[in-house]
């Protein structure tokens, strides 16, 4: 991609029939848009509909889009390893994820859909981090989770898992 | 243009998320089942056990999404762990399936109940990793007479020697995902296990790719037995300090059909050990017969490419010379070689000649005698050691070396002992071992002088809660500048040694070589 072709205007419309007008570059850290940019040609004439994701989602999934536009494309090795290591997330992604869950979750929806994987993955990180070190009922409490469990059936699944605890 | 765009569009939406209309309390469970994943795929199944087994305890739906990565990985030292688990795995039987890593440590005193592992084994159908390791090799029990290893170590291989018959098990059947094997089960009595020809049949598994082993004695086995595995998956073979006969050697050779990666370990630690059955003959195998110990190297000619021989001390390695079939030369494929130890000079010679040698041969890491002698090196009547090439030529062994691997990228040597060496006498070596370093780097070849550590806290083979020693980095002339020596000295600089300091019984404590330096710029004055 060229320099102009990079700073080019592509006009994305959300699920809610909002027109979005961004970079090319910044769009195109979505595999999706960037394949059919690539299959149409022509990018700005047409525009391109998102159509799982409404404009306050959208607007999110660019804002994130746009601050890591220069970021160098994931190769294939470290993808796997990178992945299972750490739920380390870097400070302003960390910031960025800090949103209601509703927003949480449209976000990892739509970066799956719009197929980002890295945003993908800080999403899945930071709902994770939420799971930490929490015991079965503040899980239950911060992702409202009902409890389908019996008492005496939860009691014979920590001593079925038993063997796990950590020496 | 639009309609197709849109049809397109729509082939890109996954079912479950474009089904979904979000509402005010959405929740975690609410996302598509593969996001749902991707969330757990995040925490480290053993750093976050606490949290896995925790969310297994919230509701259904975690438990199924939590559990797959508990069960992932066992990890199991004790009999009541062995306990706790079957009961766990009875609740539930599809746990058993959740299985892939299956890591049995036992631990001295409490491995009692451990073979009940063997009902398990036998169900297990989706382990791919297994290790086993006998209670009494990591407890400096090796000579133990508990009499209770005997009939456990029974009890766990069995089921993977079952495993391994042709044609005993359709797909689905216990143990027929395995591929990476690991198995330390000497101890009781003897710092061996004697194999057995059944418990050979575990080289045909039918799946198995990477098989270690270690103080495994393995002798005349039987080839007819043998001979119903003839093409084997395995890739990768370690024997680690096992005593090798070579008529075991070559039966077990000729069961995969393509290895390419072998670890040859003869024992090492003690020249007393009985060698049993009577009669059998162990070890330091090229210099029985090199020509038995190519041959049976040979059945992997096409596919192997990177062997380790690390050959045992003999009294009379240096004696007579066999008259040679062929040379390493069979070994079309081979593009590593390391020989370790006290490496027959046959084997040696075969590398000076493009006709012997491998002919393909990109990397070649040696042990120190050969360094010593290869730099052209003399003693001289006070010690000293004397350079005898021009500085400005290669080394005649070193010249014959390269010209019959024209290959060659990288050549290594592993200097064990230094103690023997005194610091004048040392200097010698390095100026030579530099310029020598020089010279291949003209030619475009990564030369390293490695120096093994002098009491390794661990000796092969390397057990729970064992690291193994690194060696350090004595010498390399590799990339622009040299790389710097741990910190010790100047790029480019061969870190000296002094021999008082050796014999204060001080090791390698991290300040030796600065003041071996500087006491060697003193002696110059």
């Amino acid at each position: 991609m060229s320099a102009t072709e990079a700073e080019q205007q592509v006009k994305l419309v959300s699920s809610d029939n909002v027109e979005i007008i961004t970079e090319r570059k910044v769009a195109e850290r979505s595999m999706l848009i960037k394949n059919m940019i690539e299959d149409l040609g022509a990018p700005g004439e047409e525009p391109i509909p998102i159509m799982n994701v409404s404009e306050a989602v959208l607007r999110k999934v660019l804002e994130w889009c746009s601050h890591h536009k220069n970021d160098p494309a994931p190769t294939q090795d470290d993808d796997a390893d990178s992945r299972k290591k750490t739920t380390d997330i870097e400070d302003w992604d960390q910031k960025f994820m800090q949103v209601d869950q509703e927003m949480l979750f449209e976000i990892i929806l739509a970066a799956n859909y719009m197929d980002i994987k890295a945003l993908l993955d800080v999403g899945c990180k930071t709902v994770a981090n939420m799971i930490k070190g929490k015991s079965p009922e503040e899980i239950r409490k911060t992702f409202n989770i009902q409890n389908d469990f019996t008492p005496e059936e939860e009691e014979q699944i920590r001593r079925e898992n038993e063997w796990a605890e950590d020496r | 243009m639009r309609k197709w765009l849109m049809s397109r569009l729509s082939q890109h939406a996954p079912t479950a998320s474009s089904a979904h209309r979000p509402t005010m309390n959405f929740s975690m469970l609410e996302l598509p089942p593969e996001l749902r994943l991707c969330i757990f795929e995040q925490l480290d199944p053993h750093a976050d056990k606490d949290t896995l087994r925790a969310a297994a305890r919230a509701c259904r739906l975690l438990q199924d999404l939590a559990e797959p990565f508990l069960y992932k990985h066992i990890f199991l030292r004790t009999g009541l762990e062995v306990a706790t688990l079957l009961k766990s795995v009875a609740a539930r039987p599809a746990r058993v399936k959740l299985i892939h890593t299956l890591d049995v440590r036992c631990q001295w005193g409490k491995s009692s109940g451990i073979e009940r592992l063997e009902a398990l084994l036998r169900t297990a159908a989706n382990i791919d990793t297994l290790t086993i390791e006998s209670p009494y090799c990591n407890s400096g029990r090796w000579h133990s007479t508990g009499g209770a290893w005997e009939p456990l170590k029974r009890a766990l291989l069995e089921p993977i020697a079952a495993a391994s018959l042709p044609n005993a098990h359709p797909d689905g059947q216990p143990l027929q995902n395995l591929t990476t094997l690991t198995l330390h089960l000497n101890g009781e009595r003897s710092e061996f296990w004697y194999m057995m020809d059944y418990q050979a049949d575990i080289f045909g598994h039918p799946t198995l790719r990477d098989l270690t082993m270690s103080c495994a004695a393995i002798p005349s086995l039987s080839k007819r037995h043998l001979s119903k595995y003839t093409k084997s998956p395995l890739k990768r073979l370690t024997l680690d300090q096992c005593q090798i006969s070579l008529i075991g050697l070559a039966a077990l050779l000729a069961i995969p059909a393509a290895l390419e990666y072998l670890y040859l370990g003869e024992y090492t630690l003690d020249n007393d050990e009985q060698q049993w059955p009577q009669g059998e003959e162990y070890d330091t195998l090229c210099h029985r017969s090199a020509n038995a110990f190519i041959l049976a190297l040979g059945q992997q000619a096409n596919s192997l490419t990177t062997l380790t021989y690390y050959e045992r001390f003999s009294s009379s390695l240096y004696g007579g010379r066999q008259q040679l079939g062929s040379g390493l030369n069979v070994l079309h494929q081979l593009k590593e070689l390391r020989l370790l130890g006290d490496t027959d000079a046959q084997l040696q010679t075969m590398l000076m000649s493009d006709l012997t040698s491998p002919p393909v041969l990109r990397a070649l890491h040696l042990q120190e005698h050969s360094l010593l002698e290869w730099i052209a090196l003399e003693v001289d009547d006070e010690g000293n050691f004397l350079q005898l090439a021009e500085s400005s030529s290669l080394p005649g062994p070193i010249a014959d070396l390269l010209s019959a691997n024209s290959e060659l990228k990288v050549l290594q040597f592993r200097v064990p002992q230094l103690y023997e060496t005194t610091r004048a006498r040392w200097s010698g070596v390095s100026q030579a071992i530099a310029s020598l370093g020089e010279m291949l780097r003209e030619r475009g070849i990564d030369f390293r002088v490695h120096l093994c550590p002098r009491q390794p806290r661990f000796v092969r083979p390397i057990l729970y809660g064992e690291v193994e020693d690194v060696d350090e980095l004595l010498y390399s002339n590799c990339g622009e500048a040299y790389i710097p020596l741990c910190g010790h000295s100047d790029g480019g600089q061969l870190i000296e040694s002094d021999n008082s300091e050796y014999e204060d019984g001080a090791g390698f404590d991290g300040d030796w070589s600065e003041t071996a330096l500087e006491q060697s710029s003193d002696d110059e004055e």
